[in-house]
């Protein structure tokens, strides 16, 4: 009997953790032994998430790649899927395909700088990405992270970021400030004031709304960053995960399995214009 | 659980969604059994009231129509525009005579209208169609007990009407509107050699100009209750 | 495998009866709509002397426009239970008759589309439990265009058996060890193919690209290349302000597989199924995600996306064009869009660039 790819593997909620409104990080656990203990990961990858009667979406995978008991997925409400999710408690059931599609570049950024810009929920694919270059912390040279986010409370992993600090250096920045924010207050490319790369090995990797992208991207080539050189992770509607729906294709490549991550010169080659 | 409340209503309409309910006989029989829904076809707000779901037929032609729906409202959780009517205003109800028309052909103290109700309340969704098909209620229906947002169908009537392998009506110099009106009712006119005139509304976006275009080319006139530019953009009041 | 027999046309029947004592049979049927593919319950409702193509193209037996996958049902301890459609799908044996060359063709561009990385469960079971018996053409009809993708009229692979009308009989060329012992336990049937037999056929498929080609279409060897370059070119907007994004082009083509995947709940919600169905890039919604941004807003970058993932996208994914000229999407269009003028009006004036088309 042929292993069907669209059929989810049966998994039950672990734990539910309120990040910001309407904001929340699921921890899932995939019943089935032998297949979480296969279940491998690369930062950046994504899964198909079904909730049973509302429909399977992507979300990225936001746990460290280390850990395999289980995987945590942070998850915005907002259409059918997530909807159906919100109402499901500790201890419930949904489905998992994947993990889906091509990380981060691991392997290309040791031995550089490595600067991580990411806004909103953005910061998801790339929480796996920071635990990961953590935990080889001798193999990258300068880390960063700038986090943008609208205001102070839709910031997500907040307690993550002391622990971060000891390893990496971390500049937050809120569209809209309140009273007790004392951080920085505009879009994440207010970071860049002071930012000059100190050497040419130096990686960036982004992820947040189109329009973040767009100026941030534009900023890192003003700093001088080769296209090459900087990488997102991009969003589309992708329902199968495998190439085959069709529905991701962007200029000719599948963004669920040539991607999510690319880097902007393969981006500039895409007939359509995706950031 | 608590009951779920749902108040079914109709203003000025010819009850034909409220039959196509009623045709869902077996479906909604377990339906009750198993969610012990209330359901009440009322003229007047019962003793339901507020209502978790409240579905409104027909369009608004009085003042009488616009007390009870701001009433309706008023009174329910989510509400939910059932047919053609209560979409768009019942371009079909009337459609024979154009309302200008009617105005003309019996003037007269009274001036009449047939709008749209989200021209005086909020509408949470629309149920388009005339009559409504009975299987998308349903659909639509089981979406909202499970707090699903019901996704308005987002394909074209002619996408479903190829899928019956249909012989295309405006090839054949039919005034057809399937190329721009929203699916869902599985092509039911054209499959019966009927063209489409567009009960369902039109589909995101619909080009209608490219349609006129057409028919224009293939010397193919329509009827002025058709011009989806009629049927115009619904403004609150 | 290059086998040829005859089979007097009097004995079609004879032979497609017992085909049906063994398989389901699916074949051409003339109907007032048209000629359709469908479940053949009686042998006098083929039709194999249609010209031209079917309504909608064999993948519907394939790759369905509704296809159930899986069955999920909560029990009332609480557990989750999925039952995998697969399984049905994988029963039973099929033999499909009257597949022009431009279909065999389609259903080789979905073979390779649906196998890779991954492979299509659904797809792969229903191309494995049902033989192909091709019909070659003795006319082309007014919008067939296969000869430029060498799709057709003539055809080396793709089938079990390949029949061509002679008149009287039919000329009978054996494509697969599946075909060959489907003739086999039917010998009794067929006679032995003399030379003139083939040559024959040779003739008529010569006549047939003759007149296709007679029509003067561009070569389809510059298309890549040219639509590369006109990628931002302002004809596009003339495209999008003709086309009605109605979707009838994609659902006729043999080639284009987009679906999009839905769960349905059963009437008491604690059960359901899931589904995928048949999607096209003319949509609006094709590209939305759940935020509601939609990445291609515009109609005529929705029109784009089809000739470019026909002609550009699939040459990369699949190593060859995915278009096979059967002429549908011309057909059906109520605007009467001609892919054969988009071609002409991107190809004017441009020098090949790169040349990938039809089979390797």
């Amino acid at each position: 009997m042929v292993s069907n790819p669209y059929l989810p593997k049966l998994a039950k909620i672990e734990s539910i953790k309120d990040e910001a409104p309407e904001t929340k990080t699921f921890k899932i656990k995939i019943l089935d032994e032998k297949i979480r203990d296969s279940f491998n990961f690369s930062p950046g990858q994504f899964i198909e998430l079904t909730v049973f009667g509302y429909g399977e979406a992507p979300f990225s995978i936001t746990s460290s790649p280390m850990v395999h008991e289980n995987f945590s997925i942070t998850v915005r409400k907002m259409g059918n899927v997530t909807k159906g999710l919100f109402r499901l408690r500790e201890g419930d059931f949904v489905g998992v395909r994947g993990p889906f599609g091509r990380g981060w570049p691991l392997e290309k950024m040791k031995e550089n700088d490595v600067l991580v810009i990411a806004g909103g929920i953005g910061l998801a694919p790339l929480k796996p990405l920071i635990e990961y270059i953590i935990l080889h912390r001798k193999m990258y040279n300068n880390v960063k992270l700038f986090y943008g986010a609208k205001t102070p409370k839709d910031i997500i992993y907040k307690d993550m970021f002391d622990e971060w600090r000891k390893y990496i250096d971390v500049e937050l920045t809120v569209d809209f400030a309140e009273k007790d924010w004392s951080g920085h207050s505009g879009p994440v490319t207010v970071l860049f004031k002071n930012f000059q790369p100190s050497s040419d090995n130096i990686y960036s990797v982004q992820c947040g709304p189109p329009i973040m992208m767009h100026f941030v991207t534009r900023q890192l080539s003003s700093i001088g960053l080769p296209p090459e050189k900087i990488y997102f992770s991009l969003e589309r509607n992708m329902k199968c995960g495998m190439g085959f729906c069709g529905k991701c294709m962007t200029g000719g490549r599948y963004v669920c399995k040539e991607g999510p991550v690319f880097n902007y010169s393969e981006v500039k080659n895409f007939l359509e214009t995706p950031v | 659980m608590d009951k779920i409340r749902v108040g079914i209503f109709n203003l000025s309409s010819c009850e034909g969604c409220l039959v196509q309910i009623l045709n869902l006989e077996d479906i909604l029989l377990n339906i009750l059994k198993t969610f012990e829904v209330e359901c009440r076809v009322l003229g007047t707000i019962g003793k339901s009231e507020p209502y978790d779901i409240a579905f409104v037929e027909g369009s608004v032609m009085s003042i009488e129509d616009e007390m009870e729906l701001k009433k309706i409202r008023g009174a329910s959780r989510i509400l939910v525009a059932l047919g053609e009517c209560a979409c768009h205003g019942g371009n079909f109800l009337v459609k024979d005579f154009d309302v200008d028309e009617i105005n003309e052909m019996f003037p007269g103290s009274q001036k009449w209208y047939s709008h749209p109700i989200e021209r005086y309340v909020r509408v949470d969704y629309r149920i388009p169609g005339c009559p409504i098909d009975k299987e998308e209620f349903f659909t639509v229906f089981k979406s909202l007990l499970l707090e699903k947002f019901p996704e308005q169908a987002s394909f074209t009537v002619c996408s479903e009407c190829i899928l019956k392998e249909n012989s295309c009506l405006i090839e054949k110099g039919v005034a057809c509107m399937g190329p721009i009106t929203r699916g869902g009712c599985k092509a039911i006119c054209p499959t019966f050699n009927r063209e489409c005139y567009g009960c369902r509304g039109l589909n995101d976006d619909a080009n209608i100009d490219g349609l006129l275009h057409t028919f224009k080319e293939k010397g193919i006139s329509i009827q002025p209750y058709m011009l989806p530019s009629k049927k115009g953009e619904v403004k609150r009041s | 495998m290059e086998r040829f027999l005859t089979i007097d046309k009097g004995l079609m029947d004879n032979f497609l009866e017992r085909v049906m004592e063994y398989y389901q049979l699916i074949a051409p049927v003339r109907t007032e709509k048209g000629v359709l593919f469908e479940y053949i319950s009686g042998k006098e409702e083929v039709d194999l002397t249609y010209s031209g193509h079917t309504i909608l193209p064999p993948k519907k037996f394939f790759f369905p426009p509704v296809e159930e996958m899986f069955v999920y049902e909560y029990e009332d301890s609480g557990n989750i239970r999925l039952y995998d459609l697969l399984d049905e799908v994988s029963k039973g044996k099929r033999v499909i008759v009257g597949v022009k060359p431009c279909d065999i063709n389609g259903l080789l561009v979905l073979d390779k589309v649906f196998t890779g990385e991954y492979n299509d469960p659904y797809y792969a079971a229903r191309r494995k439990n049902t033989l192909v018996i091709g019909l070659t053409c003795n006319r082309p009809m007014e919008y067939c265009f296969c000869a430029y993708l060498n799709t057709g009229p003539f055809i080396k692979r793709g089938f079990d058996i390949l029949l061509s009308d002679l008149g009287d009989k039919y000329i009978v060329e054996v494509g697969s060890e599946d075909g060959w012992k489907l003739i086999k336990f039917n010998l009794d049937l067929f006679s032995e193919a003399r030379r003139d037999d083939v040559e024959e056929r040779e003739k008529l498929l010569m006549k047939v690209e003759e007149d296709i080609r007679s029509k003067g279409l561009p070569y389809f060897e510059t298309i890549e290349g040219a639509l590369r370059e006109k990628f931002l070119d302002e004809m596009w907007d003339e495209y999008g302000k003709k086309c009605l994004a109605c979707g009838k082009c994609n659902f006729t083509c043999p080639t284009c597989r987009c679906f999009t995947i839905t769960d349905e709940p059963n009437p008491d919600l604690k059960s359901g199924k899931r589904v995928r169905t048949w999607d096209s890039c003319h949509f609006l919604s094709f590209t939305r995600v759940a935020s509601g941004e939609v990445f291609r807003r515009d109609r005529p970058s929705r029109f784009k996306q089809r000739i470019y993932h026909k002609f550009v996208y699939s040459i990369n994914e699949i190593g060859s064009i995915s278009c096979v000229g059967c002429g549908r999407c011309v057909e059906v269009c109520p605007a009467k869009i001609n892919i054969m003028d988009v071609i002409k009006e991107v190809t004017f004036g441009v020098k090949p660039l790169s040349a990938k088309i039809g089979e390797d």
